[in-house]
């Protein structure tokens, strides 16, 4: 087994123990019904069944736990009782929704729990069981190769606790013990790893940073049509009209970039969010050397990635700016070859007059050079 | 009355989002980042790199800095114009510190002789 793990496998590994230490248990009560001679504890079947189904689809995307290792781990179940929970009539359908039920439990508690150890951006996704791609490398960053610890001792002590004897057991034990399987894996354990609102401005940041770089593509195409467009066009109002479309366009770009606009606002509350909560570490001693350690990594890291990308913003911001300022240079040249294609036909205006005054002169002088003094 | 109290509420409503804004980009010469300014009395966050971008609602906008007793200082105006941006650089090293503008326009009225800077 490597010895360097991701949390992911660690959580997914984690499950595991978790349903074989419940499915244990419930072979323990099938055992014990059938060693009485009594009827099957009602649900113990159906409950197993949903484990195992549960553990065979774990298996099917675990990645470290092979079955051999599992089966070490814990005593698999005996084939009579698979039967038995056959036997029992659970409808094949039934199954099958409740295991993808119990499975898309499992998923979203392991992506959460994830998300929360791993203290990354994508808390607020993985409550969703969904990870925008700005937040899935968020994650994939934030949960790199880390030693974890092999045992995690609290919720182990919690799942040992409910080893029940071969003795007699209450039918409702059963029940409160299935009852807590599901919330153990359905609300994460809380953990002091997770820090949901210390993550939520970088989360905000990426979220909006993801926007605007779908913006910029939009942006782009826009540019290269009003441009072709701009080419063809022979009227200059309509020339001028594209322009200023255009400066609408990279005027809403600026607006968010802009800085006092809301990305650099987010992009500032991220930074100054990570450098406290870095220095708050640095002087935490709740956690171990190499768990403190590992969260000061990480923080800086999302500290780094965040500086690069506000500096990313100012280029962005830059570039806008001068975008903006060269259209608006177009603009204002077409406005002054406008002036000037109006100040010539003024001035065509005025030789046009001129000349009209000359030929009316020339007119003048002939009628009053054919004009002869009567008796001439 | 119920009607006309949506319709004040939307028309207000409209009249605060789909406010015209331009830009305001102010250099700093040379790079500077402690100098204090304000715009329209709004104190302004350190400029990075000595150089900041700022949406700014259309209209005029007076750009102030602090001068050596604490007094407010008035170096120019900036005129703001829709989805245009009016650059301005200042220079520091004058006392007090002086505007240059991209574009400007002369005004008749009292600017005592501040430029007035336009998009």
């Amino acid at each position: 087994m490597p010895q360097w793990r991701s949390w992911e496998n660690i959580i997914n590994g984690r499950q595991d123990r978790r349903l074989l230490d419940c499915r244990q248990t419930l072979n323990c009560m099938l055992d014990d019904d059938q060693s009485a001679g009594r009827e099957p504890t009602s649900g113990t079947a159906a409950a197993l069944a949903w484990s195992e189904g549960t553990k065979h689809n774990e298996y099917k995307d675990s990645r470290i736990m092979n079955t051999a290792e599992l089966s070490a781990r814990a005593p698999l179940a005996k084939p009579a009782s698979r039967s038995r929970a056959d036997e029992r009539g659970a409808s094949a359908s039934g199954n099958v929704e409740r295991r993808s039920f119990l499975k898309a439990l499992g998923t979203a508690g392991a992506a959460v729990s994830a998300s929360a150890l791993a203290g990354t951006a994508a808390v607020a996704q993985a409550n969703r069981a969904q990870i925008s791609k700005g937040d899935a490398a968020l994650l994939r960053f934030g949960i790199p190769s880390f030693e974890a610890p092999q045992k995690h001792l609290s919720t182990r002590w919690i799942m040992n606790s409910f080893n029940f004897g071969h003795a007699a057991i209450k039918r409702s034990s059963m029940l409160v013990a299935c009852t807590l399987l599901l919330l153990v894996l359905v609300v994460p354990v809380p953990s002091a790893y997770a820090a949901p609102d210390a993550i939520t401005p970088v989360e905000d940041f990426s979220r909006e940073l993801d926007k605007l770089k779908k913006s910029f593509g939009d942006l782009g195409k826009k540019i290269d049509d009003s441009a072709k467009m701009i080419d063809g066009l022979s009227d200059v109002d309509k020339a001028k009209k594209e322009i200023e479309d255009l400066r609408a366009a990279v005027g809403s770009l600026l607006d968010l970039v802009a800085d006092n606009g809301a990305l650099d606002k987010l992009g500032d509350k991220a930074l100054s969010r990570a450098r406290d909560k870095l220095k708050e570490l640095e002087q935490d001693d709740r956690f171990k050397p190499d768990e403190k350690n590992f969260l000061i990594e990480q923080w800086r890291r999302l500290r780094d990635d965040t500086e690069r990308a506000t500096e990313e913003l100012g280029s962005a911001r830059k570039r806008f700016a001068e975008l903006l300022r060269t259209l608006q240079a177009s603009e204002d040249f077409i406005d002054e070859l406008v002036q000037i294609r109006q100040a010539q036909k003024v001035i065509d205006a005025i030789h046009q007059l001129t000349s009209e005054i000359r030929g009316a002169s020339d007119q003048l002088h002939r009628l009053i050079a054919g004009i002869k003094p009567p008796g001439a | 009355m119920r009607l006309s109290i949506t319709g004040l509420g939307a028309t207000c409503l409209a009249a605060c989002t789909f406010k015209d804004v331009g830009y305001v980009e102010i250099n700093t010469v040379p790079l500077a980042t402690a100098t204090t300014l304000y715009l329209n009395s709004v104190k302004l966050d350190p400029l990075k790199n000595g150089t900041a971008v700022l949406r700014h609602n259309v209209g005029t906008a007076k750009l102030v800095t602090e001068g050596n007793n604490g007094r407010l200082v008035m170096l120019c105006e900036i005129t703001v114009r829709k989805n245009r941006i009016t650059t301005v650089t200042i220079s520091v090293l004058d006392r007090p510190p002086r505007c240059q503008c991209r574009n400007s326009i002369t005004t008749a009225d009292g600017s005592d002789g501040r430029p007035s800077c336009v998009g």
